[in-house]
């Protein structure tokens, strides 16, 4: 066997080297787990939205940068890591989620619009009224029950809301359950129309770098609905990640040990 | 409390019974008798589910009852999956798991059917609940194990089966991509009903918490090359104890009201 190694003296040494390099990688690792895995309880003791203000605070972005560092130096620096292709997906899929979901965050977007002077809401709703068009989006304040105004580049006119409701099971006064909420949309810029999609819930119309969800509605004379708008930027990197971290754990886990064992079945029989 | 005296009461009540009496079986060492009965017991839980499906007209998944007749239904199915490919035995304990999660469904939940409100008429639905149900029952088996391990120390495999630590890390290698494919399902199917993949919310994030222990066993069984296979082990009864409170506490209190909260 040859030993391709650079370093001709006390290639030993080196080794050692490397090896401790990994070690503390992989300490470092552990311990951004359990940082995470700690504030993310207590994100589930102090509901949502506090959850969502400490996980997007300044120092959390330490965090998650450190994170991305961490990934990028385990992937460099532990060959295990990039030879095998399971482990090489779920890393570079987390890394890609946690890029992504920074990128679109309301502070990735203030960072778009200082970096490359893309200005877009990042999270927002519209209260549209039934036949009337509007831009204006309403973004709900973090840190408290206001919030302040901005506009679209483009126009969503709400054409109608129908609400569907599953027949009554005959017991007096139950109000019938709400099967469906559908929103007709049109998207029109300079007077004119570009797209239209009849949204509801788990069926958002995307246009414009925005996705339109149904999230709200009249309950009595259907002459409103309530969008969340919500912006696109960073998604396709997360849904990137998703993919491969998804991948990356039925491979790793599931098809090479499956894989080698029929390998080493054929090859004992031959 | 309340006792279902309805056919599909009746079918729970008897999977219950088989499996309960297997375990007894297994604990006098009648083990022929003891798979018979739970075999039975299956049988008897698969029909409450087959049941509940014909009866709602939907995948029964929706709520805690019918997720846990699912998982009733599921644990004898693991059992057989890994003693027939992992070589991992301890039947037994699964018998009694079993029997344990069929008694909410038997006696603590309602029954009522609901109609499937908007945000749960996805196609994602079955996939998202299906996977988080198939990774809780192979990491509840698991669970056993590296608890035994934790508390007892590993031990030699015996009978073509495999020791403690290693019948742990299989099992949790078999249901960690369910875990990964329940969490990315989850998020993927919350974009396009609530508008991000990701809300902050209770359950969202016990269920990360509970993904991260288990990529954090994976990790510190890495870094310790199997040489302290305890803390290993607490690793893995940490993410179990997280898969407990997502899956029961996060419902059931009141004080964790949140997106999830229709799945009570």
């Amino acid at each position: 066997m040859t030993c391709n190694f650079p370093a001709r003296r006390a290639p030993g040494m080196m080794r050692a080297r490397m090896a401790t390099a990994r070690r503390m990688l992989l300490w470092s690792a552990l311990t951004g787990m359990l940082l995470v895995t700690a504030l993310s309880i207590a994100g589930a003791f102090t509901g949502s939205r506090l959850a969502g203000l400490l996980f997007n605070s300044p120092p959390l972005a330490v965090v998650w940068t450190a994170l991305i560092l961490l990934l990028i130096a385990a992937l460099l620096e532990v060959p295990a890591l990039v030879r095998r292709g399971g482990l090489l997906a779920m890393h570079a899929g987390v890394l890609f989620v946690i890029a992504g979901a920074m990128w679109g965050s309301h502070a990735g977007h203030r960072l778009q619009a200082a970096l490359l002077g893309i200005d877009k809401v990042a999270d927002g709703q519209m209260f549209l009224w039934a036949g009337r068009m509007d831009d204006e989006i309403l973004v709900d304040s973090p840190y408290s029950d206001l919030g302040w105004v901005q506009r679209l580049p483009f126009a969503v006119k709400l054409e109608r809301v129908t609400l569907e409701h599953y027949p009554r099971d005959g017991s007096p006064g139950a109000g019938a359950t709400l099967r469906a909420c559908k929103s007709a949309v049109v998207i029109l810029k300079d007077g004119r129309e570009q797209a239209r999609k009849v949204i509801q819930v788990n069926d958002p119309l995307h246009w414009g770098g925005y996705h339109f969800h149904q999230i709200g509605h009249d309950e009595v004379g259907q002459s409103f609905a309530i969008l969340r708008v919500k912006s696109d930027s960073g998604l396709y990197a997360v849904y990137i990640g998703f993919v491969l971290v998804c991948a990356g754990a039925v491979w790793q886990f599931w098809l090479r040990p499956v894989l080698s064992r029929v390998r080493k079945g054929a090859g004992g029989r031959a | 409390m309340a006792i279902k005296a309805t056919m599909q009461g009746l079918l729970i009540y008897a999977a219950m019974a088989a499996y309960l009496l297997a375990f007894l079986a297994c604990a006098v060492r009648w083990r022929r008798p003891g798979l018979a009965l739970y075999a039975l017991g299956f049988l008897a839980a698969a029909a409450a589910v087959a049941y509940r499906w014909q009866h709602v007209g939907h995948v029964p998944l929706q709520n805690l009852f019918e997720v846990m007749c699912f998982l009733g239904m599921l644990m004898p199915l693991v059992s057989l999956l890994c003693r027939r490919f992992l070589g991992v035995g301890g039947e037994a304990a699964d018998m009694l798991i079993a029997a344990a999660v069929l008694f909410p469904a038997g006696f603590v939940f309602k029954a009522d059917p609901q109609m499937l409100p908007p945000a749960l008429q996805s196609r994602l639905f079955v996939p998202h609940v299906a996977s988080y149900m198939a990774a809780y029952a192979i990491l509840a088996k698991a669970t056993v194990q590296a608890a035994a391990l934790l508390l007892k120390g590993d031990r030699p495999g015996r009978g073509g089966l495999v020791g403690r630590e290693q019948a742990a890390y299989r099992m949790i290698c078999l249901g960690f991509p369910l875990l990964t494919l329940g969490l990315v399902l989850g998020a993927w199917w919350g974009k396009l009903a609530w508008g991000d993949y990701w809300n902050w919310d209770p359950k969202e994030l016990w269920s990360l918490a509970s993904w991260l222990a288990y990529a954090a066993y994976f990790h510190h069984r890495a870094v310790s090359a199997g040489g302290r296979p305890r803390l290993s082990a607490a690793f893995a009864v940490a993410g179990a104890a997280g898969i407990l409170i997502t899956l029961l506490w996060v419902n059931l209190s009141r004080l964790f009201a949140g997106l999830h909260a229709y799945a009570t």
